[in-house]
Formats: structure tokens, sequence, C-alpha cells
């Protein structure tokens, strides 16, 4: 074939080609692409979610010191919202009233377990739930496995006091609005801090008594004020989880006393204490106990106490039930026999079958272990929250009812601290 | 079920003093046999401390059960009648020594135990060892005398991890230092 | 002790048995030993030695006896929180005290100071509530006594029983 045939060729089957191919992508269209718009649109990539609000009240923030973290989820809906991951020790959650930050006192070390310690008191944004700023604390916070007590937010959400122990102790006094550490107060013989007023703390004593410390404008200590002792501590002391009732704090002994001391004065006054247990519940045998036991639903003015039959020294024994308290008249109203909330293995879930099954062999087959914490939310329609140490499930109750709404699965591998929302007036 | 040593598994992340207060043998061994209905992982279970589980504990090791002190692998071991932590003698250490690499620490607290084979009272140093995660084995949590952190020199729940050993909490030792008088007027 | 068979004898025999009784319950409350005290109630934060922790526990050896030679010293070492609020009664707190500055010295102040008694103890038993500074204070006094070559007590530090002035 000439050359010129060659190309004459070539060209009339690229033609041909051409025609071939634009009939088989026509084709190909009418069958392969049908003829409406792509639905997925294009999604960006770097998004990150935050919470929609910045707290709500049936919110449970649950420290996990295996993890050094806390989870939050909603206890409506069984969500999990997100997390703050947390440092050493068992971590607490401060939250202002003003419900737009949340703080954290957090240790570490430099080289994970050792090295170079730094305390911080993180402040972390509660909407978007990320740090934010932090404040460098004195590197010597206590740590123990106290929810409550090793740290506490002033009323006016002004100032924190984070508990120090080297063995002696202190506390390190941060100005949140500064964002820097304005005082360390010396407390030798006591520890801990409890909010008792605008600017004002309380630490527990080893003779019984408390020792209150006021600040100033610049957070220094402007007065402190030595009590009497108000309870026995060899005969029979009180714990340190406290519960807040407006100007009052409860306390409860080993022995099932409560004493109630009122901050509203210049001078702490001291009610006369009196029994959650009757003569019978004591012939019986029953006693308060648990890591986090006690919980109070301030506009109610209930106290809940978690209890469990036992002989001395169980005052860290967990609970089989709550018993309820009605703070004006001081007698019991109700008693919440408790639930197993379930078990999870490394943060899984381990669940079986169907619910009513789940259920039966949850509250009739295994052996009740006990809950060791509650906590009870500060609304109108208020949840009480129960968890194990050793499991990431809790239950949840209708706190007025008693009645077992739901039990939820959080990721925890361990449950050390229960935090609510405190009550927040409409203004904020 | 075969018997083995219960564990407490207790991953990086652990500081101090988390009470082991309660077992789940029948449980888990419930979970596990209906784990075939659903996607459950292998379960876990925890040695802890109460009367009832002193004939649970497996004599796997040297000391003699028989013994009248009683078993020292066991949460009911005379000396351990206010410990809280992990037994540094499950941990690579003794009931005197901490593990290896570890710190003891300097500052502590002191208690008292009775011990049932001579009936008397020896005084316990519970220094905790540090500097390394925590153990994870035997978690022991009793509370014979013992108060409130506020209460310093006679709390469990403290960490004391300080001074030169002001590091992460790894395990507990159980160190008799004396023997005790009549009890404080 | 002579056998009593007659009045005066009897009365002595008396006075004897009393002695005897006296003696042994000195010496019942005497076996609650100071040195278990200490274990048990100041050891864990002091350290056996008394070394105590740099920074935040003092170290007793060859300083804790020296309170006692300068004003205000003794009631000091009764109102530090760990003594003020520890369990022990009046009498076995004064004897811890008092083995403390045998043990921890120094030797010279432990050879000759005035022993505490309970009834010294009960007095100015009232925990302090800010300690730095008032043990500043005392350490200033302390040394400016070492300046001044003093070795012996001045009559102004003997022991009182009455409570002093709170600092």
């Amino acid at each position: 074939m000439s050359p010129q045939t060659a190309r004459s060729v070539r060209s009339q089957l690229r033609v041909r080609l051409r025609r071939r191919s634009a009939l088989l992508a026509l084709l190909g269209s009418a069958l392969l692409a049908p003829p409406i718009a792509a639905r997925v649109p294009i999604e960006p990539i770097g998004r990150v979610a935050v919470l929609d609000k910045p707290f709500d009240p049936h919110w449970l923030w649950a420290a996990d010191a295996l993890n050094a973290r806390l989870s939050l989820v909603d206890l409506d809906d069984s969500a999990f919202l997100g997390q703050l991951n947390t440092g050493w020790g068992v971590p607490a959650a401060l939250f202002p009233r003003s419900g737009k930050e949340i703080y954290v006192p957090e240790t570490y070390f430099s080289r994970g377990t050792r090295g170079e310690r730094t305390d911080v008191a993180t402040i972390y944004d509660a909407i978007s739930l990320a740090p934010v700023d932090e404040v460098i604390l004195p590197a010597k916070r206590g740590i123990n496995p106290l929810a409550t007590g090793n740290a506490a937010l002033s009323d006016d959400d002004r100032f924190l006091a984070v508990f120090n122990m080297t063995p002696a102790t202190s506390l390190s006094i941060v100005d949140l609005e500064t964002r820097s550490l304005a005082d360390e107060v010396s407390t030798p013989g006591c520890s801990l801090a409890y909010a008792v007023g605008a600017r004002r703390f309380a630490t527990l004593c080893a003779d019984g008594g408390l020792l209150i410390v006021e600040l100033d404008d610049a957070g220094r200590v402007s007065r402190r004020i030595r009590s009497e002792p108000f309870f026995d501590p060899e005969a029979d002391p009180v714990t340190e989880k406290a519960v807040r009732w407006g100007d009052r704090w409860v306390f409860v002994s080993f022995e099932g006393y409560a004493y109630i001391v009122d901050f509203s004065g210049d001078e702490p006054r001291f009610e006369p204490r009196w029994s959650l247990l009757s003569d019978e519940d004591r012939e019986q045998s029953w006693r308060i106990g648990g890591a986090q036991h006690l919980a109070l639903h301030e506009a109610s003015g209930r106290l809940f106490s978690l209890v469990h039959v036992g002989e001395v020294n169980t005052h860290k024994d967990a609970g089989t039930e709550v018993w309820v308290y009605d703070l004006a008249s001081h007698e019991r109203v109700q008693r919440i026999e408790l639930h197993n909330p379930g078990f999870t293995f490394m943060g899984y879930p381990i669940k079986f079958g169907a619910d009513w099954f789940y259920e039966f062999v949850l509250d009739h087959v295994v052996p009740r272990n006990g809950i060791d914490l509650i906590a009870v939310t500060q609304d109108d329609d208020p949840l009480l929250v129960t968890g194990a140490k050793f499991t990431g499930a809790v239950a949840v109750y209708d706190a007025r009812s008693g009645e077992l709404i739901r039990r939820i699965f959080t990721p925890n591998m361990s449950m050390l601290g229960l935090f609510t929302q405190p009550r927040r007036s409409a203004a904020h | 079920m075969k018997r083995t040593r219960p564990k407490f598994l207790a991953p990086a992340g652990f500081s101090r003093g988390i009470p082991g207060g309660w077992r789940i043998w029948s449980a888990i061994g419930t979970a596990a046999a209906f784990a075939l209905l659903t996607a459950g992982g292998p379960v876990a279970s925890q040695q802890v401390a109460h009367a009832e589980d002193a004939e649970s504990s497996a004599a796997l090791v040297e000391p003699d059960p028989a013994t009248p002190e009683g078993d020292p692998t066991s949460p009911e071991y005379w000396r351990y009648c206010s410990i809280d932590g992990f037994l540094a003698s499950e941990c690579g250490g003794t009931q005197t020594s901490c593990p290896p690499g570890t710190l003891m620490s300097p500052i502590t607290w002191v208690g008292t135990c009775r011990n049932p084979a001579d009936g008397r009272d020896y005084i316990v140093s519970y220094n905790d060892c540090c500097g390394k995660g925590p153990c994870g084995q035997t978690f022991v949590h009793r509370n014979e005398g013992d108060k409130p952190v506020y209460y310093s020199h006679k709390s469990n729940d403290i960490g004391w991890c300080m001074g030169e050993a002001n590091a992460a909490y790894n395990s507990t030792v159980s160190i008799v230092i004396g023997v005790a008088d009549e009890p404080a007027q | 002790m002579r056998h009593s068979d007659g009045h005066p004898s009897s009365r002595a025999a008396l006075r004897a048995a009393g002695a005897v009784l006296v003696a042994l319950l000195a010496v019942a409350s005497a076996t609650a030993s100071p040195r278990n005290d200490y274990m048990l109630q100041c050891q864990g934060c002091h350290r056996p030695d008394g070394s105590g922790l740099k920074g935040s526990v003092p170290d007793l050896r060859d300083t804790i006896g020296r309170f006692v030679d300068v004003r205000g010293g003794r009631e000091f070492l009764v109102r530090v929180p760990g003594a003020a609020q520890s369990p022990l009664s009046d009498a076995r707190l004064a004897e811890v005290l008092n083995w403390m500055i045998r043990t921890f010295g120094p030797s010279d102040v432990a050879a000759r100071f005035a022993p505490f008694t309970a009834d010294e103890v009960g007095h100015n038993r009232r925990p302090l509530d800010d300690v730095l500074p008032v043990r500043a204070a005392l350490m200033h006094r302390i040394e400016a006594r070492r300046a001044r070559g003093q070795a012996s007590p001045a009559a102004l530090d003997a022991p009182r029983d009455k409570v002093s002035r709170s600092h």
C-alpha cells in the first residue's frame, strides 16, 4: 500500500473509531450515567465538632483514672459527647457558674511515670472541649482518689484553690481572671479545700476542726479562722466526701452521723449532729460507705447516702442501697435499691442477648458487686447516677421515684468520680 | 475453670489509690458463658479483700498457707490489714523491698496489724514504690484503722510518692518496723 | 520492805506499798514506749532518723533540742500540729518530745534540759495554724544565741507551766 493510501486508510480508520467511540460513549453514558445530579456533596477535610451548648443539667463527666481522662456522656440518650485527658491521679472537673469553661488540675511527669513533675490548672473551653489556657502550679498537688476536695472554685468563680501535700499541706490559689498564681497558703495539720463563700475556702483539720481562709481581691490571704473541733477524729471521723447545700456543707461520719456546717456568717456555725441510721438500722449493721458516697439535690434539700451492711472499717466499701433524707426534717424519706450497672472490660461493654435477658442476668444471676459512687443532677427533673469503680457502666435512676431508667456504657475502664453540673439560675 | 492467679489488669495511666473492692468471679464466669451470644471479649477477674475470698486465693507460691501467719499472697494476710495498693511482693519486689527500678517513698504512713500467729500487734510501714506505672498485680484495699486524708498520718488513700520519690505510683510494701505497745490512751 | 508488826511499821509498810504501786503505774505507762509512739505518729513524715524531707519536713537532727533554749520554743514544740493534733495523751506526748530531744539532740541539750511534763503539754496544746513564720522567728532566736556563744539556757528560758502568749 502506498504511503498516501495508508495515511488515507489510517485517517478513515480514525474517523470510524471516533464515530464508534462517540456512539459507544453515548450508549455508555445512557446506560452507566443516569441523568440525575450527584447526591453526596463534596465534604471539607479538617472539621472538628463542638458541643451544641456549654453544659446541660443531664450531662455527666465520669473520671477514669486508668485512662487519665474525664468522659462526657448524655444521661438522657446515652451519647458519648467527648473527653478531657487529664494526667495522673483521679481527675476532677470544676465548673464556673458562667458555664463557659471547665477547670481541671492536672499532674504530668516529663518521662511519663517519672522525671520532672509539672502541675497545671488547665482551662478548657466548655463548648469546644479544647484546652485554651493553663496556669502552672507548684508541682505538689495532693494525689489521692478523692473525687471532690482536692480543689475548689470560689463562689464568685474568681479563684481556684488546689490542695497540696509534700507532706506539708497548703493551698495554691489561682487567679482565674489574671490566669496566674496568686498565693500559696500554708495549712499545717489541715487538708483539702471546700468552697464556702465568695472568697473563702475551708480545710479539714486533724483535730476535728476547720481552718477557713479568706482571700482579698488579689487572692492573698486576708483572714484565717480556726474553728473548734466539731467532730471527734479519733472516735468517729467525718469522711472527706462532703456535699454542698447552699451556704451549708453536709459531712457524714464513719458511723453515719450527719454534721451540717453553716458558712453563711462570719464564723462557721455547727448544727447539732443527727444520725442517718436508726437504732434498728444499726442493729442490722447498716453502714455508710463508698468512694463517692454522698449526693445532694440542692433545690429540694434531699441528701442521698450510699449504704451497705457491714462491720467497722467498711467506710470505703461498696453500697447496695441509697437512702434519701429530707434535710429539713432529718427524716429518711426513701430507700432506693440499687441495680448492677453492667460490666465493661477494657472499656468495651459486656452485653449479651436480648435486653430483657441481659437485665435479668444483671439483676438476678450475677452477684451484686455494689456501687461505689453516686451523683445527682441539679435540675428539677433530677437523675441519680450510680457507678462502680471498675466498670464503665453507670445506672441512671429517676432521683424522685427511685426507678431505674437506663444503663449507660461509657468507655471508661475505671470510674472514680461522677460530676454533674451545678445548678445555674436562668441568668446564666 | 483452671484456677489461675487472679489479676487486676491496670494499663498505663493509673495512679494512686484505686481500691479494689469487689469480686466478680461468678459474674465473669456467667458473662463468659454467654459471650458466645455477643462479640464480648475476654474477661478479667480480680482479687478482693473480703474474708470469704480467703479460700479462693490459690496457693501458688512457696509460703505455706497452713502456717499460722497465713498466706502472704492472700489479701487477708495479716500485715495487709490497712494496705491500699498493689502488693510489691507480687510485682517483682518483696514485702519489704520495692520492685526493681522503682524508688521507695521516704514519706509514708505507719499502721498497726495483729499477727494471728502470736496475737501481737506489729507496727507496719506502708511505703509506696514509685517511678514506674501501676503494677497491675494483686490489689488489696483494707481499711483497719484507716482515717480520712486530713488525718494524714493514718490515711491509706494518700499517694505517698513524695520527696525523692515524686513520681508515679507502682506498688506498696508492708514493712514491720516494731512491736506495738498496748493501744493508745 | 519490812514486815509490819505494829502501828508505826504498818504505816511505813503502807507508804512503801504505795510507792511500789506508783512505781508500777509509772512503769505501766512507760511501756507505752515513746519510741513506738514516735514510729506510729511521727516517723512517717519525720523519718526514723529525724532527717525529714528537704523543703517540707524540717530536719530535727541536732536541731530540735535547741528550741527549748529560746523563749517560746518549748510551747512551739507542743503546738506544731503534728504534736498538738496527735491522738497521744498529754503524758505520752510529753514523753515523745523528751525522747525526740534525747534521740535527735543536740546531745548537750539532751543532757540538761528540763523534761516536758503532762501539765506543760496540756496547758499549751493548741495547734498553730501558721507554723512557718513562728518557726522562722524561733530559728532566728536560736541563731542569735549561737552567735552570742551561749551554751547554757538563760533564766528567761526556764520551763513554765503557764500558757504563754500566742504568736
